[in-house]
């Protein structure tokens, strides 16, 4: 439940500004730093601008460049594939559609925030 | 030295008889019996063969010599000489009625009965042969006749080499060789050029000299260059010593029969093609390939646009890439004429070019250049269209040298053109199908997401305010309490929200199943330890009996649903008292049963538990849109699964689900 210490960094993609808040201000109380991004694209200029977040917190559908493409493109730059990627979707997956992902962990909407917490743990403390 | 000729001697008076045959005995003659009476006569001398009856003119008894004579000839073929010592004018009338071969007047010498007899029987042998010989003209000449005039069959003979000895009118008919041109030509003119390449003619020949007949089916040519299909038997003629004289050789033409098969193997295969590929122009291509060249030097199928007008063009031809000059250029060029395909597809009503009986040409101005190029003497159009819509036309074109389509032959194309409608109908109506489904598809996936995306916000909310207000004093616990239940209710909104979309995916179509390795045991496991927090609320204990893993092929996430959907029933109905789950497999078959000790279900409720909005409860004192169970049988259907119940009002329900553990989902 507690987090390892000093903060990590989650970066939250979302284009819903309601979800994206709720969860940056659930993981804001839980000791995480939020950072958030609206899109794929927005989340890889972030990152390309020196952002490095413990993890990312991935929404799929999205406008612009959704959670697929912006796996994609992580996936393709050395820097960034190795930030763990919690997939976070409103849609019901199954493992083998989310085995190209490369995905440290899928969750589906809605989530409480134990299971966020929970999820998250489990992906720094193996990072 | 040839063997004596039989006589029968007919004498009343046995002294005369016996001096009578030993004379003729001295003289050479074989006497085979001979007769006291005329009834003596008539009855022994048929069993005897004689070639000769000398026959005295008087003899004792009702029947006299020439009345005997008259008997006797009716019997059989023999010629009677009378003995007579005189004749008196109404006995020799008499005589004469009998056709006698001669008298011979007693008494006589041995020359003089020698001379009577061998000149009777002479003149009978002469006799015989001359009725024998017309006879047989008369056979031959109805025969010949006969023969002549079969028009069905081509009898023709054959000199031992193989040239043409004699004709008739069918010979005319099927080969279109008048006889004074086919006679002296060698049979093989008759054949087809490849056979007579292989030597064919020859080997017909002589299998039938060496086994006295031979058969062949196969193609003729015609004076004209058209082929018949034939069945020819030829038959070895040979004198009575065994020497070959030549050949009878009787053919009938199969033609218009191989035909109307191979019509109807071609509609066959060309259905086949049809209806095997689900896109369009594969189709068509290769129905279009295999009428060329059984129909047609070319086929051409073209396609109207959304306004009617010829706008794709598939073509099938020997060489490919005059079929891709012939696809990319013939639209226009038919759509300039006021005849062709564009005609066919606007009226309806098929094209033919020429006409049937015309002669056939190169089809002539105003048809597209290429087919000019071609050499194109004629075609037919078949508009492909259901009385609904047009698609195109179908067109089958003659190259070269042939015959103008017949009536037969435009009743076949019309037919292929009206299967390949029904066949591009039904792979419209597939895809439109398709396109249906899968618009309601994307629509479920958005509403899916629509529904639960503020549910996301919605539950963080809750739950963090829960934290918050635990964190505090202690004297929110009340409040954190009413947060929980709000929190609660929102995962309820979001089960109920699944339970609608996978309905409507389950009325819309089959369930879609995302088979993968699982543990039965792993998945009940987890939805156990998921449900036990409900179950303590509930008051009900929740415990899980299983020995070892339960493996199989199937959509663990709906296996994840049933569980649930039992256990939430089970916990729901339960009355606080213990649910029992347990898992377990027999002979490749998994088996989840749930228990519990509530209200039970009646036999009445049983029968429609599984259906869709039906609950065995009262919907007053149980919430829950009726799904989970119509949900539940449907995804182990979908897995070749069965779910029962067994239960008694008040002595709770168990539910057991069977699944394969093999092959089950597809």
């Amino acid at each position: 439940m507690s987090p390892p210490a000093p903060t990590p960094t989650v970066l939250v993609v979302d284009d819903d500004a309601d979800v994206r808040a709720s969860v940056a201000e659930a993981l804001s109380d839980s000791g995480f730093r939020p950072l958030q991004a609206e899109n794929g694209r927005e989340a890889l200029r972030r990152l390309q601008e020196g952002a490095r977040p413990d993890a990312i917190l991935l929404d799929l559908m999205m406008p612009i460049m959704d959670g697929w493409a912006l796996r994609e493109a992580l996936l393709a730059a050395p820097a960034l594939a190795t930030i763990p990627v919690v997939v976070f979707t409103a849609h019901g997956i199954t493992p083998e559609q989310a085995a190209p992902l490369r995905a440290q962990a899928v969750l589906r909407k809605p989530v409480g925030l134990q299971a966020l917490l929970d999820a998250l743990a489990r992906v720094l403390g193996g990072g | 030295m040839s063997a004596p000729r039989r006589v029968f001697i007919v004498e009343d008076q046995r002294l005369i008889a016996a001096d009578l045959a030993n004379t003729l005995r001295r003289l050479g003659y074989d006497v085979v019996g001979s007769a006291a009476s005329g009834e003596e006569a008539v009855e022994a001398a048929p069993g005897a063969r004689p070639e000769l009856v000398l026959m005295d003119i008087r003899l004792q008894g009702p029947m006299d010599g020439i009345a005997a004579a008259g008997e006797l000839l009716r019997r059989i073929d023999v010629p009677v000489v009378y003995l007579t010592a005189y004749a008196d004018e109404e006995t020799i009338r008499r005589a004469k009625l009998t056709g006698p071969f001669g008298y011979v007047v007693k008494p006589f010498n041995e020359r003089e009965l020698r001379a009577g007899i061998e000149v009777a029987l002479y003149k009978h042998d002469t006799e015989r042969l001359l009725a024998e010989e017309r006879a047989r003209r008369e056979a031959a000449e109805e025969f010949q006749l006969l023969v002549h005039s079969a028009q069905g069959h081509s009898i023709i003979r054959l000199e031992p080499g193989g040239r043409v000895a004699s004709w008739n009118v069918g010979a005319e008919r099927l080969t279109g060789y008048r006889a004074e041109e086919a006679l002296g030509r060698h049979v093989e003119v008759f054949y087809a050029p490849e056979d007579v390449v292989a030597g064919a003619p020859r080997r017909d020949l002589e299998r039938a000299a060496r086994e006295g007949r031979a058969e062949r089916e196969g193609w003729r040519v015609r004076r004209d260059g058209a082929r018949v299909w034939t069945s020819a038997a030829l038959t070895a003629l040979r004198d009575p010593d065994g020497r070959l004289r030549g050949f009878a050789e009787v053919t009938r033409d199969l033609t218009e029969r191989r035909r109307r098969e191979e019509h109807r193997q071609l509609l066959d295969q060309v259905t086949l093609a049809l209806t095997r590929s689900l896109d369009d122009d594969d189709a068509l291509r290769r129905a279009a390939d295999l009428l060329v060249p059984a129909l047609a030097g070319c086929c051409l199928v073209h396609l109207v646009d959304a306004e009617g007008r010829l706008a794709r063009t598939i073509a099938a031809h020997p060489d490919p890439a005059l079929a891709a000059a012939l696809a990319t250029t013939t639209a226009h060029g038919w759509d300039a004429d006021a005849r062709g395909p564009a005609r066919a597809v606007r009226t309806r009503r098929p094209e033919r070019h020429p006409e049937a009986g015309a002669a056939p040409d190169a089809v002539g101005a105003g048809h597209a250049a290429l087919l000019r190029a071609l050499e194109a003497t004629a075609y037919v159009a078949a508009p492909i269209a259901t009385p609904d819509r047009a698609y195109g036309a179908l067109t089958l074109v003659r190259v070269g040298p042939a015959t103008a389509y017949d009536d037969e032959e435009l009743a076949l194309v019309e037919e292929l053109a009206r299967r390949a409608a029904l066949a591009l109908d039904n792979a419209r109506l597939y895809r439109e199908a398709r396109e249906a489904i899968r618009a309601r598809d994307e629509f479920l996936q958005v509403a899916s997401h629509e529904l639960k995306t503020p549910l996301t916000p919605l539950l963080l909310q809750l739950d963090t305010l829960a934290v918050a207000l635990r964190r505090g004093d202690g004297q929110d616990e009340r409040l954190a309490a009413k947060v929980d239940v709000a929190a609660r209710q929102t995962l309820r909104l979001d089960r109920l929200v699944d339970s609608l979309l996978d309905v409507a995916r389950i009325t819309g179509g089959r369930l879609e199943l995302q088979p993968e390795e699982a543990d039965l045991v792993t998945v009940v496991r987890e939805v156990v330890e998921r449900f036990q927090a409900e179950a303590r609320r509930a008051g009900c204990e929740l415990a899980l009996r299983a020995r070892a893993p339960v493996r199989g092929r199937w959509d663990r996430l709906r296996l994840e649903q049933v569980a649930s959907n039992l256990l939430s029933n089970a916990i729901k109905y339960g009355q606080g008292r213990p649910v029992e789950v347990a898992v377990d497999e027999a002979g490749g078959v998994a088996r989840l049963t749930v228990a519990d000790g509530g209200i039970g279900i009646d036999e009445e409720g049983q029968r429609r538990i599984f259906s869709r909005f039906e609950r065995a409860a009262s919907a007053r004192h149980y919430g829950g849109l009726g799904l989970g169970l119509f949900i539940t049988r449907c995804i182990v259907e979908a897995h070749a699964g069965t779910i029962a119940v067994s239960s008694r009002p008040g002595e709770g329900a168990t539910f057991t689900v069977q699944l394969p553990t093999e092959g089950g989902a597809a």
